[in-house]
């Protein structure tokens, strides 16, 4: 059975062919996470700056699994918007700078505390989809 | 840019071209010594922690063979004695990671204007 956003149609091993959008207001994260998964043949959407830009690209494809920094630009949170994709069953894994974040349990797959590695990217990868 | 983790190398490589730098890539000291002869001019953004050889003692092996190329080492570690060494062995700048993105791109900057007053690699033979 595949799930509503047709997880099981995928993949033999490692990320390759996950769809995963990126939120993150700091640039050069989002394009270094963005050139690092797409290298392991990810199907990467983002970044996006803000959560209203993030929820045009979920209503274009919801993905596997979002990175979600906590703080977007402007100062905007991110809570609402991963409860929505909670709710659409994507597995959220915070990015964040901050090391006491509260989140509602259940609604976030896994946390990466910033800055983070290749190495931590993969493990956290792995935890949310092994 | 020289980081042995791909996600810092790229994300510190997106930084500098949006800047307008021109950027090269290696995963390792090694690799970019072995690159270096190639090297004419620029500015090195290494970070600390790397294993075999680390920022700190590529600094050692480029001053050992005349190369006057400023390098800027990045650590996420900010340990003062480690900063103080980095700058003793010859680095312009010691900065934490995460870095700010307007800081390091004023760092580099810097370096190549101290670079066009100096001289560059100079071959050891």
């Amino acid at each position: 059975m595949t799930s509503s956003n047709d997880y099981g149609r995928r993949r033999l091993w490692g990320p390759k062919g996950l769809r995963v959008i990126l939120v993150e207001d700091c640039w050069h994260i989002g394009l270094g996470l963005k050139d690092l998964l797409q290298e392991w043949q990810v199907d990467v959407a983002g970044p996006v700056a803000t959560t209203v830009e993030a929820e045009r690209l979920i209503s274009e494809q919801v993905p596997d699994v979002a990175f979600v920094d906590l703080i977007l630009r402007g100062g905007e949170w991110a809570y609402d918007l991963i409860d929505r994709l909670h709710e659409k069953a994507v597995r959220v894994i915070v990015t964040t700078g901050y090391s006491d974040v509260q989140v509602v349990p259940g609604t976030v797959a896994a946390i990466l505390r910033k800055p983070f590695s290749e190495e931590q990217l993969l493990a956290a990868l792995n935890l949310v989809d092994p | 840019v020289i980081d042995d983790d791909g996600l810092a190398r790229r994300s510190l490589a997106a930084l500098l071209a949006a800047a307008q730098f021109s950027v090269r890539t290696h995963e390792s000291a090694i690799a970019f010594l072995t690159d270096l002869p190639e090297i004419e001019f620029g500015c090195i953004v290494t970070d600390l922690y790397m294993p075999s050889v680390d920022g700190i003692e590529l600094i050692g092996y480029l001053r050992a063979c005349g190369a006057s190329t400023p390098v800027i080492v990045l650590s996420g570690r900010g340990e003062v004695p480690l900063a103080v060494k980095a700058m003793r062995a010859g680095a312009i700048e010691f900065l934490e990671k995460p870095v700010e993105a307007d800081e390091l791109i004023a760092w580099v900057r810097s370096a190549l204007v101290y670079q066009n007053a100096a001289p560059t690699y100079v071959s050891p033979g």
